[in-house]
Protein backbone atom coordinates (compact mmCIF):
# COMPACT_ATOMS: atom_id res chain seq x y z
CA UNK A 1 0.00 0.00 0.00
CA UNK A 2 1.90 3.04 -1.25
CA UNK A 3 1.52 6.61 0.01
CA UNK A 4 0.23 7.54 -3.47
CA UNK A 5 -2.51 4.91 -3.24
CA UNK A 6 -3.35 5.96 0.33
CA UNK A 7 -3.63 9.65 -0.51
CA UNK A 8 -5.95 8.81 -3.44
CA UNK A 9 -8.08 6.80 -1.02
CA UNK A 10 -8.23 9.82 1.31
CA UNK A 11 -9.33 12.03 -1.59
CA UNK A 12 -11.98 9.49 -2.59
CA UNK A 13 -13.37 8.93 0.92
CA UNK A 14 -17.15 8.91 0.87
CA UNK A 15 -17.54 8.60 -2.92
CA UNK A 16 -19.86 5.73 -3.85
CA UNK A 17 -18.12 3.06 -5.88
CA UNK A 18 -14.62 4.39 -5.13
CA UNK A 19 -11.81 1.89 -4.92
CA UNK A 20 -10.18 2.72 -1.58
CA UNK A 21 -7.08 1.03 -0.26
CA UNK A 22 -7.09 1.06 3.54
CA UNK A 23 -4.73 -0.66 5.96
CA UNK A 24 -6.33 -2.84 8.61
CA UNK A 25 -4.26 -1.36 11.43
CA UNK A 26 -2.47 1.96 12.08
CA UNK A 27 0.49 2.62 9.81
CA UNK A 28 4.07 2.69 10.98
CA UNK A 29 5.41 6.19 11.53
CA UNK A 30 7.38 6.35 8.29
CA UNK A 31 4.39 5.46 6.12
CA UNK A 32 2.17 7.82 8.10
CA UNK A 33 4.65 10.69 7.62
CA UNK A 34 4.73 10.02 3.87
CA UNK A 35 0.92 10.03 3.74
CA UNK A 36 0.73 13.13 5.93
CA UNK A 37 3.16 15.01 3.68
CA UNK A 38 1.13 14.06 0.61
CA UNK A 39 -2.13 15.10 2.31
CA UNK A 40 -0.60 18.45 3.22
CA UNK A 41 0.65 19.03 -0.34
CA UNK A 42 -2.71 18.02 -1.82
CA UNK A 43 -4.68 20.10 0.73
CA UNK A 44 -6.75 17.11 1.83
CA UNK A 45 -6.72 17.66 5.60
CA UNK A 46 -10.53 17.82 5.74
CA UNK A 47 -10.94 14.41 4.15
CA UNK A 48 -8.07 12.95 6.19
CA UNK A 49 -9.75 13.78 9.50
CA UNK A 50 -13.02 12.42 8.10
CA UNK A 51 -11.33 9.12 7.15
CA UNK A 52 -9.89 8.80 10.63
CA UNK A 53 -13.09 9.88 12.42
CA UNK A 54 -15.21 7.48 10.34
CA UNK A 55 -12.89 4.57 11.13
CA UNK A 56 -11.90 4.01 7.50
CA UNK A 57 -8.26 4.82 8.23
CA UNK A 58 -6.95 3.29 11.47
CA UNK A 59 -4.72 5.72 13.32
CA UNK A 60 -2.81 5.89 16.58
CA UNK A 61 -3.79 8.67 19.03
CA UNK A 62 -0.68 10.63 17.99
CA UNK A 63 -1.54 10.29 14.28
CA UNK A 64 -5.13 11.30 14.96
CA UNK A 65 -3.93 14.36 16.88
CA UNK A 66 -1.54 15.32 14.07
CA UNK A 67 -4.35 15.11 11.50
CA UNK A 68 -6.66 17.18 13.73
CA UNK A 69 -3.99 19.82 14.27
CA UNK A 70 -3.39 20.15 10.52
CA UNK A 71 -7.12 20.54 9.90
CA UNK A 72 -7.38 23.11 12.70
CA UNK A 73 -4.49 25.16 11.28
CA UNK A 74 -5.87 25.03 7.73
CA UNK A 75 -9.38 25.88 8.91
CA UNK A 76 -8.06 29.01 10.62
CA UNK A 77 -6.51 29.96 7.29
CA UNK A 78 -9.84 29.36 5.53
CA UNK A 79 -11.64 31.77 7.87
CA UNK A 80 -9.05 34.47 7.14
CA UNK A 81 -9.49 33.88 3.41
CA UNK A 82 -13.28 34.04 3.58
CA UNK A 83 -13.02 37.28 5.51
CA UNK A 84 -10.70 38.65 2.82
CA UNK A 85 -13.06 37.43 0.10
CA UNK A 86 -15.99 39.23 1.71
CA UNK A 87 -13.99 42.46 1.94
CA UNK A 88 -13.09 42.23 -1.74
CA UNK A 89 -16.71 41.43 -2.70
CA UNK A 90 -17.92 44.41 -0.63
CA UNK A 91 -15.40 46.70 -2.36
CA UNK A 92 -16.41 45.58 -5.85
CA UNK A 93 -20.16 45.46 -5.32
CA UNK A 94 -20.12 48.91 -3.73
CA UNK A 95 -18.84 50.12 -7.13
CA UNK A 96 -21.60 48.17 -8.95
CA UNK A 97 -19.16 45.55 -10.21
CA UNK A 98 -20.76 42.13 -10.35
CA UNK A 99 -18.65 39.39 -8.81
CA UNK A 100 -18.81 35.62 -8.41
CA UNK A 101 -16.81 33.66 -5.85
CA UNK A 102 -15.04 30.81 -7.65
CA UNK A 103 -13.73 27.41 -6.46
CA UNK A 104 -12.67 27.16 -2.80
CA UNK A 105 -15.29 28.81 -0.64
CA UNK A 106 -18.07 28.42 -3.23
CA UNK A 107 -17.43 24.71 -3.77
CA UNK A 108 -17.02 24.03 -0.05
CA UNK A 109 -20.31 25.69 0.84
CA UNK A 110 -22.40 24.60 -2.15
CA UNK A 111 -21.13 21.16 -3.18
CA UNK A 112 -20.07 19.50 0.08
CA UNK A 113 -22.47 18.58 2.89
CA UNK A 114 -19.86 19.81 5.38
CA UNK A 115 -17.66 22.73 4.25
CA UNK A 116 -15.02 21.52 6.71
CA UNK A 117 -14.18 18.72 4.25
CA UNK A 118 -13.06 21.11 1.53
CA UNK A 119 -10.14 23.39 2.35
CA UNK A 120 -8.50 26.00 0.15
CA UNK A 121 -5.53 28.34 0.19
CA UNK A 122 -6.57 31.36 -1.83
CA UNK A 123 -9.51 33.43 -2.98
CA UNK A 124 -10.72 33.34 -6.59
CA UNK A 125 -13.17 35.92 -7.85
CA UNK A 126 -14.72 36.35 -11.30
CA UNK A 127 -15.69 39.70 -12.80
CA UNK A 128 -16.87 40.61 -16.29
CA UNK A 129 -14.29 41.51 -18.91
CA UNK A 130 -15.53 45.09 -19.12
CA UNK A 131 -15.03 45.49 -15.34
CA UNK A 132 -11.63 43.88 -14.87
CA UNK A 133 -9.53 47.03 -15.16
CA UNK A 134 -11.78 48.94 -12.75
CA UNK A 135 -11.88 45.96 -10.38
CA UNK A 136 -8.11 45.71 -10.40
CA UNK A 137 -7.74 49.45 -9.69
CA UNK A 138 -10.24 49.27 -6.82
CA UNK A 139 -8.52 46.30 -5.19
CA UNK A 140 -5.10 47.92 -5.52
CA UNK A 141 -6.47 51.11 -3.92
CA UNK A 142 -7.95 49.03 -1.09
CA UNK A 143 -4.53 47.68 -0.18
CA UNK A 144 -3.86 44.80 -2.59
CA UNK A 145 -0.72 44.61 -4.68
CA UNK A 146 -0.63 43.14 -8.16
CA UNK A 147 2.01 40.51 -8.93
CA UNK A 148 2.60 41.39 -12.58
CA UNK A 149 1.46 44.21 -14.82
CA UNK A 150 -0.42 43.48 -18.01
CA UNK A 151 1.62 43.65 -21.25
CA UNK A 152 -0.45 46.61 -22.43
CA UNK A 153 -3.45 48.42 -21.02
CA UNK A 154 -6.53 46.53 -22.16
CA UNK A 155 -4.78 43.16 -22.50
CA UNK A 156 -6.47 41.72 -19.39
CA UNK A 157 -9.90 42.85 -20.59
CA UNK A 158 -9.53 41.37 -24.08
CA UNK A 159 -7.23 38.37 -23.75
CA UNK A 160 -6.08 37.62 -20.23
CA UNK A 161 -7.28 35.10 -17.67
CA UNK A 162 -6.95 37.74 -14.98
CA UNK A 163 -4.29 38.54 -12.46
CA UNK A 164 -3.04 37.60 -9.03
CA UNK A 165 -3.02 40.09 -6.20
CA UNK A 166 -1.89 39.90 -2.61
CA UNK A 167 -3.80 41.58 0.21
CA UNK A 168 -2.01 43.68 2.79
CA UNK A 169 -2.50 40.72 5.16
CA UNK A 170 -0.68 38.42 2.75
CA UNK A 171 -3.64 36.51 1.31
CA UNK A 172 -3.56 35.64 -2.38
CA UNK A 173 -6.51 36.78 -4.47
CA UNK A 174 -6.89 35.65 -8.08
CA UNK A 175 -9.12 37.98 -10.05
CA UNK A 176 -10.47 36.24 -13.15
CA UNK A 177 -12.39 37.17 -16.22
CA UNK A 178 -12.17 33.59 -17.58
CA UNK A 179 -11.13 30.21 -16.21
CA UNK A 180 -7.68 29.72 -17.75
CA UNK A 181 -5.27 31.55 -20.00
CA UNK A 182 -4.58 30.41 -23.55
CA UNK A 183 -6.81 28.83 -26.18
CA UNK A 184 -9.29 27.04 -23.92
CA UNK A 185 -9.85 30.16 -21.82
CA UNK A 186 -10.39 32.31 -24.89
CA UNK A 187 -13.05 29.96 -26.27
CA UNK A 188 -15.30 30.17 -23.23
CA UNK A 189 -18.41 32.22 -24.01
CA UNK A 190 -18.04 34.48 -21.01
CA UNK A 191 -21.68 35.66 -21.04
CA UNK A 192 -22.61 32.04 -20.18
CA UNK A 193 -20.85 32.44 -16.83
CA UNK A 194 -23.20 35.30 -15.93
CA UNK A 195 -26.45 33.80 -17.19
CA UNK A 196 -27.23 32.22 -13.82
CA UNK A 197 -25.79 31.94 -10.33
CA UNK A 198 -25.95 30.10 -7.03
CA UNK A 199 -25.95 31.94 -3.74
CA UNK A 200 -24.69 31.02 -0.30
CA UNK A 201 -24.27 32.81 2.99
CA UNK A 202 -20.91 33.82 4.29
CA UNK A 203 -20.61 35.77 7.53
CA UNK A 204 -24.31 36.60 7.38
CA UNK A 205 -23.96 38.02 3.88
CA UNK A 206 -25.45 36.50 0.75
CA UNK A 207 -22.77 36.06 -1.91
CA UNK A 208 -22.91 34.74 -5.47
CA UNK A 209 -21.13 31.85 -7.12
CA UNK A 210 -21.40 30.28 -10.56
CA UNK A 211 -24.42 28.12 -11.25
CA UNK A 212 -23.91 24.35 -10.74
CA UNK A 213 -23.14 23.53 -14.37
CA UNK A 214 -20.54 26.29 -14.72
CA UNK A 215 -19.00 25.30 -11.37
CA UNK A 216 -18.68 21.76 -12.66
CA UNK A 217 -17.07 22.93 -15.90
CA UNK A 218 -14.68 25.14 -13.94
CA UNK A 219 -13.65 22.11 -11.88
CA UNK A 220 -12.98 20.29 -15.17
CA UNK A 221 -10.80 23.14 -16.46
CA UNK A 222 -8.94 23.24 -13.16
CA UNK A 223 -8.35 19.49 -13.19
CA UNK A 224 -7.43 19.13 -16.86
CA UNK A 225 -5.46 22.32 -17.36
CA UNK A 226 -4.62 23.87 -14.00
CA UNK A 227 -1.42 22.05 -13.06
CA UNK A 228 1.20 20.02 -14.89
CA UNK A 229 0.68 17.38 -12.18
CA UNK A 230 -3.11 17.35 -11.73
CA UNK A 231 -4.21 17.78 -8.14
CA UNK A 232 -6.66 15.54 -6.36
CA UNK A 233 -8.90 18.24 -4.85
CA UNK A 234 -10.44 19.44 -8.15
CA UNK A 235 -10.89 15.79 -9.16
CA UNK A 236 -12.75 15.21 -5.91
CA UNK A 237 -14.87 18.28 -6.72
CA UNK A 238 -15.78 16.76 -10.11
CA UNK A 239 -16.79 13.44 -8.55
CA UNK A 240 -18.66 15.21 -5.75
CA UNK A 241 -20.67 17.30 -8.21
CA UNK A 242 -21.39 14.43 -10.62
CA UNK A 243 -22.27 11.82 -8.01
CA UNK A 244 -24.05 13.98 -5.41
CA UNK A 245 -25.10 17.11 -7.27
CA UNK A 246 -28.14 17.87 -9.38
CA UNK A 247 -26.43 18.84 -12.61
CA UNK A 248 -28.43 19.55 -15.74
CA UNK A 249 -26.29 17.35 -17.98
CA UNK A 250 -28.01 18.64 -21.08
CA UNK A 251 -26.89 22.14 -20.16
CA UNK A 252 -23.38 20.88 -19.38
CA UNK A 253 -23.30 19.30 -22.84
CA UNK A 254 -24.52 22.48 -24.53
CA UNK A 255 -22.00 24.71 -22.77
CA UNK A 256 -19.17 22.26 -23.38
CA UNK A 257 -19.84 22.17 -27.11
CA UNK A 258 -20.35 25.91 -27.36
CA UNK A 259 -16.98 26.47 -25.63
CA UNK A 260 -15.29 23.66 -27.63
CA UNK A 261 -14.34 22.23 -24.26
CA UNK A 262 -14.94 18.56 -25.04
CA UNK A 263 -11.26 17.57 -24.73
CA UNK A 264 -11.01 19.43 -21.41
CA UNK A 265 -14.09 17.80 -19.88
CA UNK A 266 -13.22 14.36 -21.25
CA UNK A 267 -9.68 14.52 -19.85
CA UNK A 268 -10.89 15.79 -16.47
CA UNK A 269 -13.68 13.25 -15.99
CA UNK A 270 -11.60 10.34 -17.29
CA UNK A 271 -8.74 11.33 -14.95
CA UNK A 272 -11.13 11.58 -12.00
CA UNK A 273 -12.69 8.17 -12.62
CA UNK A 274 -9.25 6.58 -13.02
CA UNK A 275 -7.72 8.31 -9.99
CA UNK A 276 -10.46 7.13 -7.66
CA UNK A 277 -11.20 3.79 -9.32
CA UNK A 278 -14.88 4.73 -9.51
CA UNK A 279 -17.06 1.84 -10.57
CA UNK A 280 -20.29 3.85 -10.85
CA UNK A 281 -20.61 4.92 -14.47
CA UNK A 282 -22.55 8.03 -15.37
CA UNK A 283 -23.54 9.18 -18.85
CA UNK A 284 -20.73 11.73 -18.74
CA UNK A 285 -18.07 9.33 -17.47
CA UNK A 286 -19.03 6.83 -20.18
CA UNK A 287 -18.80 9.56 -22.83
CA UNK A 288 -15.43 10.72 -21.43
CA UNK A 289 -13.95 7.22 -21.65
CA UNK A 290 -14.91 7.00 -25.31
CA UNK A 291 -13.95 10.52 -26.37
CA UNK A 292 -11.01 10.81 -28.76
CA UNK A 293 -9.47 14.25 -29.15
CA UNK A 294 -8.55 15.54 -32.60
CA UNK A 295 -4.90 16.32 -33.38
CA UNK A 296 -5.64 20.03 -33.03
CA UNK A 297 -7.28 19.48 -29.64
CA UNK A 298 -4.33 17.37 -28.50
CA UNK A 299 -1.98 20.12 -29.59
CA UNK A 300 -3.96 22.70 -27.61
CA UNK A 301 -4.06 20.44 -24.56
CA UNK A 302 -0.31 19.91 -24.72
CA UNK A 303 0.49 23.56 -24.01
CA UNK A 304 -1.16 23.05 -20.62
CA UNK A 305 -0.23 19.46 -19.84
CA UNK A 306 3.03 18.46 -21.51
CA UNK A 307 6.17 19.77 -19.75
CA UNK A 308 8.04 19.62 -23.05
CA UNK A 309 5.40 21.73 -24.82
CA UNK A 310 4.13 24.05 -22.12
CA UNK A 311 5.65 27.50 -21.88
CA UNK A 312 4.37 31.03 -21.97
CA UNK A 313 5.52 31.20 -25.60
CA UNK A 314 3.69 28.03 -26.62
CA UNK A 315 0.58 29.13 -24.72
CA UNK A 316 0.64 32.49 -26.49
CA UNK A 317 1.06 30.98 -29.94
CA UNK A 318 -1.78 28.53 -29.27
CA UNK A 319 -3.93 31.38 -28.00
CA UNK A 320 -3.47 33.17 -31.32
CA UNK A 321 -5.20 30.27 -33.03
CA UNK A 322 -8.20 30.66 -30.74
CA UNK A 323 -8.75 34.35 -31.35
CA UNK A 324 -11.67 34.96 -33.71
CA UNK A 325 -10.44 37.85 -35.84
CA UNK A 326 -7.23 39.02 -37.49
CA UNK A 327 -7.57 42.30 -35.62
CA UNK A 328 -7.61 40.42 -32.30
CA UNK A 329 -4.66 38.27 -33.35
CA UNK A 330 -2.63 41.33 -34.35
CA UNK A 331 -3.46 43.16 -31.12
CA UNK A 332 -2.60 40.09 -29.03
CA UNK A 333 0.70 39.45 -30.77
CA UNK A 334 1.68 43.13 -30.74
CA UNK A 335 1.09 43.35 -27.01
CA UNK A 336 3.45 40.45 -26.38
CA UNK A 337 6.09 41.47 -28.90
CA UNK A 338 6.11 45.09 -27.77
CA UNK A 339 4.89 45.10 -24.20
CA UNK A 340 5.17 48.08 -21.96
CA UNK A 341 8.23 48.49 -19.77
CA UNK A 342 8.29 46.27 -16.73
CA UNK A 343 6.19 43.44 -18.16
CA UNK A 344 7.67 39.99 -17.52
CA UNK A 345 5.83 36.93 -18.86
CA UNK A 346 5.09 34.03 -16.54
CA UNK A 347 8.12 32.00 -17.63
CA UNK A 348 10.35 34.71 -16.18
CA UNK A 349 12.13 35.59 -19.38
CA UNK A 350 12.64 39.36 -19.56
CA UNK A 351 11.71 41.64 -22.39
CA UNK A 352 13.24 39.87 -25.42
CA UNK A 353 14.23 36.21 -25.53
CA UNK A 354 12.75 33.04 -26.91
CA UNK A 355 9.10 33.96 -26.24
CA UNK A 356 9.48 37.25 -28.05
CA UNK A 357 11.00 35.61 -31.14
CA UNK A 358 8.18 33.05 -31.20
CA UNK A 359 5.56 35.78 -30.85
CA UNK A 360 7.28 37.76 -33.58
CA UNK A 361 7.12 34.69 -35.81
CA UNK A 362 3.45 34.29 -35.03
CA UNK A 363 2.80 37.97 -35.75
CA UNK A 364 4.59 37.63 -39.07
CA UNK A 365 2.32 34.69 -39.93
CA UNK A 366 -0.75 36.79 -39.10
CA UNK A 367 0.44 39.66 -41.30
CA UNK A 368 1.13 37.27 -44.22
CA UNK A 369 -2.40 35.86 -44.32
CA UNK A 370 -4.49 37.24 -47.18
CA UNK B 1 -26.73 37.53 31.91
CA UNK B 2 -29.36 36.51 29.40
CA UNK B 3 -32.90 36.56 30.75
CA UNK B 4 -35.74 34.14 30.35
CA UNK B 5 -37.56 34.50 27.06
CA UNK B 6 -34.82 36.48 25.35
CA UNK B 7 -33.90 35.28 21.90
CA UNK B 8 -30.32 34.49 21.04
CA UNK B 9 -28.91 34.62 17.50
CA UNK B 10 -25.54 34.28 15.79
CA UNK B 11 -24.02 37.63 15.01
CA UNK B 12 -24.19 38.08 11.26
CA UNK B 13 -20.62 39.37 11.03
CA UNK B 14 -19.19 36.03 12.15
CA UNK B 15 -17.51 33.44 9.92
CA UNK B 16 -17.17 29.97 11.39
CA UNK B 17 -15.95 26.44 10.82
CA UNK B 18 -15.94 23.24 12.84
CA UNK B 19 -12.70 21.35 13.23
CA UNK B 20 -12.36 18.10 15.20
CA UNK B 21 -14.96 19.00 17.80
CA UNK B 22 -13.77 22.60 18.07
CA UNK B 23 -15.69 25.67 16.98
CA UNK B 24 -13.58 28.23 15.11
CA UNK B 25 -15.00 31.73 14.79
CA UNK B 26 -13.83 34.98 13.27
CA UNK B 27 -15.58 38.30 13.29
CA UNK B 28 -15.18 40.13 9.98
CA UNK B 29 -13.95 43.26 11.75
CA UNK B 30 -11.36 41.49 13.88
CA UNK B 31 -8.24 39.58 12.75
CA UNK B 32 -8.26 37.07 15.61
CA UNK B 33 -9.65 33.55 15.33
CA UNK B 34 -11.50 32.37 18.43
CA UNK B 35 -11.74 28.69 19.16
CA UNK B 36 -14.20 27.19 21.59
CA UNK B 37 -14.93 23.71 22.84
CA UNK B 38 -17.56 21.11 22.04
CA UNK B 39 -20.20 22.68 24.28
CA UNK B 40 -19.96 25.95 22.41
CA UNK B 41 -19.95 24.06 19.09
CA UNK B 42 -23.14 22.24 20.04
CA UNK B 43 -24.75 25.50 21.08
CA UNK B 44 -23.62 27.22 17.88
CA UNK B 45 -25.05 24.42 15.73
CA UNK B 46 -28.42 24.77 17.48
CA UNK B 47 -28.35 28.48 16.67
CA UNK B 48 -28.92 27.75 13.00
CA UNK B 49 -31.85 30.05 13.59
CA UNK B 50 -32.62 32.42 16.50
CA UNK B 51 -33.84 30.61 19.61
CA UNK B 52 -34.66 31.37 23.24
CA UNK B 53 -32.21 30.05 25.77
CA UNK B 54 -34.92 27.73 27.13
CA UNK B 55 -35.42 26.25 23.67
CA UNK B 56 -31.68 25.77 23.37
CA UNK B 57 -31.57 23.97 26.70
CA UNK B 58 -34.38 21.63 25.62
CA UNK B 59 -32.75 20.84 22.29
CA UNK B 60 -29.32 20.26 23.81
CA UNK B 61 -30.90 18.21 26.57
CA UNK B 62 -32.45 15.95 23.93
CA UNK B 63 -29.17 15.76 22.08
CA UNK B 64 -27.16 14.73 25.11
CA UNK B 65 -29.94 12.95 27.06
CA UNK B 66 -29.61 15.40 29.96
CA UNK B 67 -32.26 17.30 31.95
CA UNK B 68 -32.99 20.71 30.46
CA UNK B 69 -32.50 22.54 33.78
CA UNK B 70 -29.01 21.03 34.16
CA UNK B 71 -28.16 21.95 30.57
CA UNK B 72 -29.46 25.47 31.12
CA UNK B 73 -27.20 26.01 34.12
CA UNK B 74 -24.20 24.88 32.06
CA UNK B 75 -25.28 26.91 29.07
CA UNK B 76 -25.62 30.35 30.60
CA UNK B 77 -21.88 31.01 31.15
CA UNK B 78 -21.18 29.84 27.57
CA UNK B 79 -23.83 32.20 26.23
CA UNK B 80 -22.37 35.06 28.27
CA UNK B 81 -18.90 34.36 26.88
CA UNK B 82 -20.18 34.26 23.30
CA UNK B 83 -22.00 37.51 23.85
CA UNK B 84 -18.97 39.15 25.47
CA UNK B 85 -16.96 38.29 22.36
CA UNK B 86 -19.75 39.69 20.12
CA UNK B 87 -20.32 36.33 18.50
CA UNK B 88 -23.99 36.17 19.43
CA UNK B 89 -26.51 38.83 20.27
CA UNK B 90 -29.83 38.82 21.98
CA UNK B 91 -33.18 40.44 21.57
CA UNK B 92 -36.51 40.22 23.28
CA UNK B 93 -38.89 37.57 21.93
Amino acid sequence: MSPASLVRSVAAHGLPGASCDWPDKPMDNLTWEQLFTAVRQQRLAGLLVACVADGALPATPAQRQQASQLHFDRSCGVLQLESAALSAVDTLEAADIGVRILKGSATANLDYTDPALRLFVDVDLLVRSRDIDAAMDLLVRSGHSRHAIQPRRGFDRRFGKGATLTSDAGQELDLHRTFVMGPFGLRIVLDDLWAGSSSFTLGGRKVQALDPECRFLHACYHTALGDLRPRLVPQRDIAQMLLFGQLDLQRVDGLMRSWRAEPVVARAVRMTWESFGLSDATALSTWAQRYRATPRELSDLAVYTDPASSSYTAMSVAALGALPSLRDKAAFASALVLPRRGFVPDDGLPHGGRWRRAAQTALARVRQRP
Amino acid sequence: MIAQGEVLARDTAVLWRRSAGTLLLKRRDCPAIIYLDETALALWEELDRPRTVEELALRLGDRYSAPADVVLADLLPVVDELERRRLVNRRHA
